[in-house]
């Protein structure tokens, strides 16, 4: 691939221009809890129409890029995940950002999304076509091992009580049946609400659940928390030690590879991928008891992971003309309305403009660093004035994000109503991650279980017969067993 | 502090009388705000790239400000519901997929094209079946003849239980007198990915979604499902030539919810014609592989309801739905 030619046409100070102005919106757009990275696409994406297909592609990943890094912002400062791909951050990272180390932690969510995305560029160049095949061989059975992996770290997320984790790891579970049925398309508590048959949104429960929960269960604790402040008076430096980077480097390249790897899985992105990661970060680490409380290590893992995921979606979107995610299906949409035919045919037919958009991921990857890190010194600003005003703030800007998402007032009411569930989540010590893992992957789960016997005739044996399946299987069974395991270990 | 009160006062004042006169100004003329466009589907997709490609000409030509916004689910129901649900002033539209012939009849919810204001359709693509490039069925006829033999063992992806290309299937099935196993996938794109990864026998989708994976070289198509040859398969003949009489197109158009007043709604008739017939429309279409004759809302609203009524016989007669 001529990537000296591409270098030329994307250092000019018009493609430059685009991708920090794509990065600037993204910046945005991640930062608010409820605008998602793929409406940000999908918003610009015709304004890029008129553009050189570069510099309007350089736009578009400037913002996809950002707007995954941006989403940690939200998670670290004020507990609510900006998009979903920040989920797993608001575990370590709001703890640190209690505990006065706000800065840092946002400073570390820059360096590290960076890292991430840069690793998956790099992985997307050199193996662009060969990884994306790994995308065919997940069949159903495999999505359905994806998915209950994923739903085994229900497990590690019930920090405090199993019990409690599982009622409500099942409540999400049971809520993602809501809906039309997926095979057969039958209402499933809908009623005549045409607004439910799609399911329950994600995001106005998520936004609730972090948002809200958190600012009502603060509001609620107010006096409590004045002393705290006093306490904590910590110095706090954007920049890491030499010291905290050796501890972060495993975990972080540990959650980019895992992040490439899920982005290349279609149908599954950021989000997934920064829970496994963290979760697989807790399991090999030699502090796994800080994991929740504001381990490092856990917020670089998640941090490089959802921004790694992006080369990861990429890999089957250019190769394939399969999109590994929402905002790359809006992406590839964004190719053919520049008269390039997706599909397999992409990376020879149209390569030399693969090659720049591979120079444009890194670029927009690099102008995030020293944007990133300035934001998150102003942000410790931002988050010194009196905690009554983030809450107030907080709580508007959660409001206009679950309207803002479908323009419905019924998004807005779920949200609230899920917000006072956040609350009584708190106050009863309940953790949040169960529920939000089985209501992300409920469906995923019960979809590819039941197509897989559909395709068996009802045969389960189907379930169990390839490769990947059982190293899947093997997974879950070792994510299953591992507290016994560390008991037998302590034993001896 | 008096003198800053006093101020305030007067421009409060200001604000009233501007929020007076407002809505006078209103109605004079449309469209004065954002047109909404609802896409049924997601984005990325035929449907989402037709909708933008015409909201972005709408907005070149005419001026208009045009946006598209994704409200997927329940084979398009929940786009056509929240647009019929819509205030009928004009600015949220929605794109009309096939399947607002066919909802009703698969009793996923009750819309049928007396329950909208068609405005214009000018895309239209036929089925397509697929087959994995080293495939042993060579044409239609092998595939005919297989099945016959195997009663019930090709299993066919298709897009989704109750979906366009579920019918085209289920046509197929009809007439050439052949029982096949039918696997709803999510989306043209899932159905074309279990294709490639060899999950599947066969994938019935439209040849707009597989043609890329033809010329590649991964994928067979067997047989278009049109009167004639499509632009992008010229190499595939119809089922027709091959001696089926099976005919099932996906076509896309765009809707609005009764009762908008009549000047606006020619506006908007005539807006989208012209969008319809412009160059980069047209070229659009062709290079996605998709005929672009243009219906106005009277033979748009004859074709919905000539499917409308076929499906639904042919619905009850196969007994798939709710």
């Amino acid at each position: 691939m001529d990537y000296l030619g591409a270098i030329q046409t994307v250092f000019t100070p018009n493609c430059l221009l685009c991708i920090v102005l794509g990065v600037l919106v993204g910046l945005v757009v991640g930062t608010l809890p409820g605008l998602t990275s793929v409406m940000a696409v999908s918003l610009i994406t015709p304004l890029t129409f008129k553009m050189d297909p570069v510099n309007g592609f350089g736009m578009l990943l400037g913002v996809y890029n950002s707007a995954i890094f941006s989403g940690g912002i939200s998670a670290i400062a004020i507990n609510t995940p900006g998009t979903p791909a920040s989920i797993a951050t608001t575990f370590d990272g709001f703890t640190l950002s209690k505990n006065g180390r706000a800065g840092f932690a946002l400073g570390v969510n820059t360096i590290y999304s960076v890292m991430g995305g840069i690793f998956s560029t790099i992985v997307l160049m050199i193996a662009c076509k060969p990884l994306a095949g790994l995308a065919l061989k997940f069949g159903s059975a495999e999505y359905f091992w994806l998915a209950l992996f994923g739903l085994s770290m229900m497990i590690s997320i019930s920090h405090t009580s199993l019990a409690k984790g599982l009622i409500v790891g099942f409540a999400g579970l049971a809520l993602s049946t809501v809906g039309l049925d997926p095979l057969l398309g039958l209402k499933r508590y809908v009623g005549n609400n045409v607004s439910l048959l799609d399911g329950i949104t994600f995001i106005p429960v998520m936004i609730g659940l972090f948002g809200i929960g958190e600012m009502l269960s603060q509001i609620f604790d107010n006096e409590k928390n004045r002393s705290k402040d006093d306490v904590a008076v910590v110095k706090d430096s954007v920049f890491p030690s030499k010291k905290e980077h050796e501890r972060m480097t495993l975990p972080a390249l540990i959650g980019s590879v895992i992040g490439v790897v899920v982005g290349i899985i279609p149908g599954t992105g950021g989000d997934i991928s920064a829970l496994v990661s963290w979760d697989v970060c807790k399991r090999v680490s030699k502090h796994p008891d800080e994991y929740g409380h504001g381990s490092i290590e856990g917020l670089a893992a998640t941090c490089a992971s959802n921004n790694a995921s992006i080369g990861g979606a990429l890999t089957t979107a250019l190769a394939l003309g399969i999109p590994g995610d929402s905002s790359t299906a809006v992406l590839l949409g964004a190719l053919t309305m520049y008269g390039m035919v997706t599909g397999p045919t992409l990376l020879t037919k149209s390569g030399d403009f693969v090659g720049r958009l591979y120079i444009i991921m890194l670029v927009a990857n690099i102008f995030i660093l020293p944007l990133g890190l300035l934001l998150a010194r102003g942000c410790i600003k931002l988050l010194s004035v009196k905690s009554q005003y983030i809450q107030m703030a907080v709580l508007l800007i959660c409001c206009i994000g679950a309207y803002s998402l479908n323009r419905s007032y019924t998004d807005v009411i779920i949200m609230f109503i899920f917000g006072i569930v956040g609350f009584f989540f708190r106050k009863f010590d309940y953790p949040l991650g169960p529920l939000v893992l089985g209501l992300l992957l409920g469906e995923m789960c019960e979809t590819n279980l039941r197509r897989t016997l559909m395709l068996s005739k009802g045969n389960p044996v189907r379930l169990f017969t390839n490769p990947i399946s059982i190293i899947l299987i093997v997974l879950i069974i070792i994510a299953i067993g591992w507290p016994f395991i560390g008991k037998l270990r302590k034993k001896k | 502090m008096k003198k800053r009160t006093k101020i305030m006062a007067a421009v409060m004042a200001a604000a009233m009388t501007i929020g007076a006169i407002a809505p006078t100004a209103m109605a004079a003329d449309f469209p004065e705000d954002t047109v909404n466009i609802i896409c049924h589907a997601a984005a990325g997709g035929g449907s989402d790239a037709m909708a933008r490609q015409a909201a972005q000409i709408m907005q070149d030509q005419l001026g208009w400000s045009v946006t598209v916004d994704n409200k997927t689910g329940g084979s398009g129901s929940v786009g056509m519901q929240y647009v019929m649900s819509s205030k009928a002033d004009g600015y949220t539209i929605g794109t009309a997929p096939v399947e607002l012939s066919m909802v009703e009849p698969l009793g996923y919810a009750e819309i049928g094209p007396d329950d909208v204001q068609l405005l214009g359709c000018a895309m239209s693509w036929p089925a397509a079946l697929y087959v994995s490039a080293d495939s042993e069925f060579n044409s239609l006829e092998d595939f005919v003849n297989y099945a016959k033999e195997n009663p019930g063992t090709l299993q066919v992806a298709n897009s989704g239980i109750g979906s366009i290309w579920h019918i085209a299937a289920c046509v197929l099935a009809d007439k050439a007198e052949i029982e096949l196993a039918h696997v709803p996938y999510d989306g043209a794109t899932g159905a074309l990915t279990a294709l490639l990864g060899k999950e599947i026998d066969a994938a019935i989708v439209g040849t707009a979604e597989g043609y890329s994976y033809v010329e590649s070289g991964d994928l067979k198509c067997l047989a278009a499902f049109s009167e004639e040859r499509s632009t992008v398969l010229p190499d595939t003949p119809t089922a027709k030539e091959q001696n089926f009489d099976v005919l099932v197109s996906c076509w896309v158009g765009f809707l609005a919810p009764k009762g908008i007043e009549e000047d606006v709604l020619n506006v908007l008739v005539d807006g989208i014609k012209t969008a319809f017939e412009s160059e980069e429309y047209v070229s659009f279409c062709e290079s996605r592989g998709c005929g672009s004759t243009y219906y106005g809302p009277e033979d748009f609203y004859k074709m919905v309801k000539a499917d409308y009524d076929y499906y639904s016989e042919l619905i009850t007669s196969l007994n798939i739905g709710a």
